[in-house]
């Protein structure tokens, strides 16, 4: 009887843990001056990829990472880039070598790349949906 | 209680008389601590403002130098002595096949000007020599176009240009049916345009260059070529997981400077079936002469027949180059030089991929010429797929194959070639039987070894026969030498232990098809005919 009492506790934290991290959600951000409204995660993905290097009205785009390690970043490679970190890796390691391209500039948390993104209609970057404030605007959400 | 009182007095006494004084030295030294305060906070301030601008300094300066690196560790292991690549053979574990180190630095001058150096040894082929495989100055002229010159990879095929970076793909080696080629940059200048189509991504490039390369052929045989103006253009598409790739080369001149030691004397094979030949007939202590007038009787007898055939699909060869050509070997192993011009040689490669992270799926065929020479045409390709079953684990097969252009026609003219050498041969076989000194080194060899079958019949017979297979066994080599008709079936794995570190397990069977040989010097007399090649590799970038 205690055993089941200790497993179902278990459960309904692993439960809750499961349920917690997929409501965890991803937002890019750009400054509240940018005309863009909303971005799909294919042209977020051509964006942070160095496919394209403007948004899509043709404004210079200047992407801006998080540091490997941050969950925001983790999350967002998985929902957004569909890539693993390995798989980002040999992504840019094809480009860098070749003179193709370079990863974006990297902040070290969700506060600095807020404080930088508010700071530059240029930037675009992305945070947890529970950092973000009024001095960026949101362009997506994952789901 | 008394005596204790006392003791306290005594004491107390003693510290009154000594406080005063103590007090004094300590306003002086309150005063002091209060001025080496000020001074060390003038000091802190001073090397904080030193070390913000060493920082700043050091920040822009990392800012602007970048320093990338990259290196593969292999161990293959092949179950034959030959025809697997990169030296890798039968004989124990070869621990420097597939070795490789890379590291590049880039230094931004500003924000659209830089510099790009890349230095890469290569175990396998070069003796852990380094060498500056790029070097070139990049200006971003806007958001679409960029401007390059310098020495930069020919992209050839869709991944030559990082086909040294191991970690970008799944391989330990991308299909050497196609990645083969040892000579890879050209000084070049480049323009490339990127522009989005709504989500349709593109790169178009175009580039003009020069190159010029030594290429060891071992035994003491180099090769070095040149070849300018080479103009190329590449165009690459892509659409979320869909990407296609479309490029292609132009060479209008190729010259190829071959010079050779006396070592070299046994590296040809053709040589030494040139020489095998004369002294067959010497043996025989035939005179030359009407042997060589059989030849060219042959010539004649081929350009009246009209006999030239395209070995490159479009260019035409007579029988003269065949000859011209044997006459080149035969060159290279006395030793001297020789220069081969050949004319044009043109690459177009098309490629496409489907990676949606989980599921990767890749292709890619080529096809290249090259006019007026015995060195063939190719075309190959292959077809590659790869799932990635956990966060780790990516397993991959890979069936890649390469052939060269027209093998049938060119085996029709090897045949035809041989056939007709005989007959000329034969058409002189009566004067060489009446022939005096034919006759005599019969009765002579007769009477030596008592032996009644040395007639004149026969000595001239044996040698025509010998004759025969010798100049067939010529023209197999100079043609058949060249064609090639082979594949490669490979299956593997690549684990992901962390970011930037790779573990990839590979296996490849390669065969050359019967009657042709490969690349990589599977089939032909003496060498098997396929190979099966166990690889491991550990990739890094850093």
């Amino acid at each position: 009887m205690r055993i089941l009492t200790k497993l179902s506790s278990i459960l309904c934290f692993l439960t809750l843990l499961a349920v917690s991290s997929a409501q965890a959600q991803i937002v890019i951000i750009v400054h509240p001056d940018n005309p863009i409204e909303s971005l799909s995660d294919e042209q977020a993905s051509n964006l942070f990829l160095g496919k394209t290097k403007t948004f899509p009205n043709g404004q210079t785009a200047v992407p801006i990472d998080q540091e490997p390690g941050n969950d925001a970043r983790t999350m967002f490679a998985e929902k957004v880039l569909k890539r693993n970190e390995s798989q980002i890796k040999a992504y840019w390691s094809r480009l860098i070598f070749t003179g193709k391209g370079k990863p974006p500039k990297m902040v070290e948390d969700g506060e600095e790349m807020i404080g930088l993104i508010s700071m530059n209609p240029s930037l675009i970057g992305y945070v947890e949906k529970d950092e973000v404030d009024d001095s960026v605007k949101v362009v997506y959400t994952s789901p | 209680m008394k005596r204790n009182f006392f003791v306290s007095f005594i004491v107390c006494l003693g510290l009154s008389l000594a406080l005063p004084s103590y007090g004094a030295t300590n306003e002086e030294l309150e005063q002091d601590i209060k001025k080496l305060e000020k001074q060390l906070k003038k000091l802190k301030k001073k090397s904080d403002k030193r070390y913000k601008k060493l920082k700043s300094s050091i920040d822009e300066l990392s800012s602007r130098l970048e320093i990338n690196g990259f290196a593969t560790a292999s161990l293959a292991k092949a179950d034959e002595a030959a025809g697997a690549p990169n030296g890798i053979t039968d004989n124990g574990w070869s621990t420097q096949s597939d070795d490789i180190m890379g590291l590049q630095m880039s230094f931004m001058m500003n924000e659209k000007a830089s510099y790009t150096i890349q230095m890469v040894s290569k175990h396998a082929s070069d003796n852990h020599a380094v060498r500056t495989e790029w070097s070139y100055f990049a200006y971003q002229i806007n958001n679409k176009l960029r401007f390059r010159a310098g020495r930069i990879r020919i992209p050839y095929y869709m991944l030559s240009e990082s086909v040294e970076v191991g970690y970008s793909y799944n391989w330990v080696r991308p299909p050497t049916e196609l990645y083969n080629l040892s000579s890879n940059n050209a000084e070049m200048m480049d323009l490339t345009y990127q522009h989005s189509f709504g989500l349709f991504n593109t790169t178009s490039r175009l580039w003009v260059g020069r190159q010029a390369d030594i290429q060891n052929l071992g035994g003491g045989l180099e090769m070095i070529f040149t070849s300018d103006n080479i103009v190329g253009f590449t165009f690459d598409v892509n659409k979320g997981p869909y990407s296609g790739h479309f490029g292609a080369l132009y060479v209008p001149k190729v010259s190829n400077t071959f010079s050779g030691s006396e070592e070299g004397q046994q590296v040809t094979a053709l040589g030494g079936a040139a020489e095998n030949l004369l002294q067959t007939a010497r043996a025989a202590a035939l005179d030359v002469d009407p042997m060589l007038a059989a030849f060219s009787g042959v010539i004649a007898a081929g350009e009246a027949a009209d006999i030239s055939y395209s070995l490159a699909g479009a260019g035409e060869t007579t029988t003269d180059d065949i000859f011209a050509s044997v006459d080149g070997v035969a060159r290279i192993t006395e030793g001297r030089e020789i220069q081969h011009i050949n004319s044009e040689t043109y690459y177009v490669n098309i490629g496409g991929a489907y990676d949606n992270g989980t599921l990767q799926i890749m292709g890619e065929f080529t096809r290249f010429d090259i006019e007026n020479t015995l060195l063939q045409g190719l075309e190959g390709g292959y077809l590659a797929a790869a799932y990635r079953v956990s966060d780790k684990w990516t397993p991959f097969i890979t069936y890649s194959t390469t052939r060269t252009h027209n093998n049938r026609r060119e085996r029709a003219v090897t045949n035809s070639l041989t056939e007709q050498l005989t007959a000329a041969y034969a058409a002189q076989y009566g004067a060489l039987v009446a022939d005096p000194t034919v006759q005599g080194i019969a009765a002579g060899m007769a009477a030596a070894t008592s032996d009644p079958i040395w007639t004149p019949e026969y000595l001239v017979g044996a040698t025509a026969g010998t004759i025969a297979a010798v100049t067939s066994g010529i023209f197999e080599s100079v043609v058949s030498g060249f064609q090639i008709k082979s594949n490669t079936k490979t299956i593997g794995v690549r684990y992901d232990l962390m970011p930037g570190v790779a573990f990839k397990a590979q296996l490849d069977a390669s065969e050359a098809e019967d009657g042709f040989v490969s690349a990589g010097g599977l089939g032909g007399p003496g060498n098997p005919d396929k190979v099966k090649v166990l690889s491991f590799a550990i990739d890094t970038v850093f």
